[in-house]
């Protein structure tokens, strides 16, 4: 057995075993599932303010506040804040048209930032609690009363929602439907073992006690909403999910867009991990720094790995045909099929075990968050991501190890 | 401090323990069963050879039609050596098993060329043979997987070629006496072409050169069975 060899035994080993344990973890927590989806009593609700900053969001800013203004859930104790983060588009005209309805105040002020633009709202509210949604996302109606209900729970600090892709068209937001499908059961279960390390930009909310002990929004290499959990699991601070809190983002169309954001998104977590270096393999923040975030940062690289390996033994079977053609030219295969020749190779039979597990895993999450169990972008997300994955990857740590950053937009 | 739950990170090792170990099983239990096939194989054409020896001594020429024409033995030893090539590959030419049933493989083949030869002789029919000497050892062979492929093709194309491969490193006196008498050097590949050597690749056209009959024979086959 070569070190390569050697290197994917423990690379599948490692992957294997992290499914594994957020499978048993998913259903050892199943009544706890059970308890939180009990019907919402509508008395005694938080002061909320959303915070939506915007830059450049002139086409989904209306969409995104229309949305905020559907919900259901008390007029009195919802405020909408729009930050107009220096936009150089019409988002300006577009929320000027806003200016007079009740629930919503309009501020702007020069580009610095979606930290920048949530931490000058937070100076506008007195809310409880405080969240935010970028503008180029919309909610479901019972999002916010979904979300509220965890924090009658006063050792809660934050609560995520899920988040689905809007309107999902085209290769590359079909495979990131399927993505989000997993990550939402990724969510799920790493909330239910105080693991959270991201409270997303779509409609996290925060008790606004809590922000101002530990502190405003931070740069954060560009990833502000990771830096915030991370400063919260710091600071011992509980950070939960709710599923049925539906979101929709509106996903990058392209290949290039998709590529950019996340590199940022890489990028922003290899360097909070840097910042944040203290909390890996440290028994004092739980699973979370034994597990999960030293996991995390194997995933990337196991990634590029596998990657690599695939690259290369494609590269070595495509030259094998090219020197097959040179030599005896274009000829048909043979068609005879025999049992002897089927491949049952460890590293085959775990690979399959591996994608069997994460489809499922995928599933569970479309159920959490009511959708079907099976779809058709999951096979397309199996196909084709493992091989765009490994792109972002490599460039992102490229850029870590050159320290070249990275912008928000 | 946050409590640590060692107990799920006992199981989820166990549970992913048993995942591992029992591909493991199931891939040392396929192989085995692969080689119980090759050797399974092995030993019917061993019997196949020495029936028709015994045939052939018995019946003499009265049964050179049925000898030497006998193309389910050739088959047998394309699908052995298919089979034994994929078991090298997926066991790696070190396995002892490999190696052993990769020894018997070659004797066959010498046994059968033996018998092949006896056979045209006492029976007038100019057979074609073709022995072909490889390496698989990194670097001594650079152009032993084009004239693998070049060989494959032609068995193909003329299924009454009768092509004999011998891995040149293998240890094995009898091949390494064959490797002698033939005066094969070890510039590799190396071709037998009706008691010829040939030393190099060997492309289909040149082949076809060396041995216009095949041809000839293939038109002929045609032929005789378009007329039935």
């Amino acid at each position: 057995m070569d070190i390569a060899q050697i290197v994917m035994y423990i690379m599948l080993f490692i992957s294997l075993y992290f499914e594994v344990f957020l499978l048993i973890t998913f259903f050892e927590h199943t009544d706890a599932r059970k308890a939180t989806s009990a019907p919402i009593k509508l008395t005694a609700l938080p002061s909320v303010a959303v915070i939506v900053p915007c830059f450049n969001e002139e086409t989904t800013v209306a969409g995104t506040l229309n949305s905020l203004l559907a919900l259901d859930y008390p007029s009195e104790k919802l405020e909408i804040i729009a930050v107009n983060d220096g936009s150089t588009d019409a988002t300006s005209k577009v929320l000027a048209t806003f200016k007079h309805h009740p629930q919503i105040q309009i501020l702007s002020k020069e580009n610095g930032g979606k930290h920048s633009a949530m931490n000058k709202a937070l100076q506008y509210t007195q809310a409880e609690i405080v969240g935010c949604l970028d503008a180029d996302s919309f909610v479901e109606s019972d999002a916010l009363i979904q979300l509220m209900q965890h924090f009658k729970d006063e050792s809660i600090s934050a609560v995520t929602p899920s988040i689905k892709i809007h309107n999902a068209r085209g290769l590359m937001q079909i495979v990131q439907k399927a993505e989000y499908g997993l990550a939402i059961f990724i969510r799920n279960v790493f909330a239910s073992i105080d693991s959270l390390f991201i409270t997303p930009g779509p409609f996290s909310f925060f008790r606004r006690s809590v922000i101002e002990e530990i502190g405003p929004w931070r740069h954060a290499h560009s990833t502000e909403d990771l830096e915030m959990c991370m400063r919260l699991q710091k600071n011992h601070k509980k950070v939960t999910n709710e599923p049925l809190a539906i979101v929709y983002t509106t996903a990058p169309a392209t290949f290039r867009e998709l590529f950019k954001q996340r590199v940022r998104w890489t990028y922003g977590f290899l360097k909070n991990a840097m910042d944040y270096y203290y909390m890996f393999f440290n028994p004092r923040y739980g699973t979370l720094g034994v597990l999960v975030l030293p996991i995390s940062i194997i995933s990337l690289f196991s990634a590029v790995f596998l990657f690599s390996t695939l690259i290369w033994n494609t590269l070595v079977l495509a030259a094998r045909e090219v020197v097959r053609f040179q030599t005896i030219g274009l000829t048909v295969p043979s068609a005879q099929f025999d049992i002897f020749f089927i491949n049952t190779s460890v590293i085959l039979t775990v690979t399959l075990t591996l994608v069997i597990l994460t489809l499922i895993l995928m599933g569970i999450g479309k159920r959490l968050a009511r959708d079907s169990f099976l779809s058709v972008d999951m096979p397309i997300y199996l196909i084709l991501y493992g091989f765009i994955t490994p792109l972002w990857l490599t460039t992102a740590l490229y850029k870590v190890v050159a320290n070249n950053g990275v912008r928000w937009r | 401090m946050r409590t640590l739950p060692w107990l799920k990170y006992l199981l989820a090792f166990v549970i992913t323990a048993l995942i591992f170990g029992t591909a493991i099983v199931a891939n040392n239990f396929f192989n085995a069963k692969r080689i119980e096939q090759l050797r399974s194989i092995e030993e019917g054409i061993s019997i196949d050879i020495l029936s028709l020896e015994t045939q052939f001594e018995l019946l003499q020429e009265q049964s050179c039609a049925s000898i030497f024409e006998n193309p389910i033995l050739s088959s047998q030893l394309d699908t052995l050596a298919n089979k034994l090539s994929f078991a090298e590959a997926r066991l790696g030419a070190d396995n002892e098993e490999v190696l052993r049933l990769k020894q018997h493989y070659s004797l066959l083949e010498i046994k059968d060329l033996l018998l092949m030869q006896k056979v045209s002789d006492k029976c007038s029919v100019e057979p074609i043979f073709l022995l072909y000497f490889y390496s698989n050892e990194e670097g001594t062979c650079t152009d032993c997987t084009r004239q693998g492929y070049v060989l494959t093709e032609l068995a193909k194309q003329y299924p009454q070629l009768r092509t004999y491969s011998f891995d040149y490193n293998l240890d094995l006196s009898a091949v390494k006496t064959l490797i002698s008498l033939q005066g094969v050097p070890d510039d590799l590949p190396a071709l037998v072409i009706n008691d010829e050597l040939y030393s190099g690749f060997k492309s289909i056209e040149e082949i076809q050169e060396i041995l216009p009959e095949l041809e000839e024979r293939a038109t002929s086959t045609a032929t005789s069975t378009d007329e039935q």
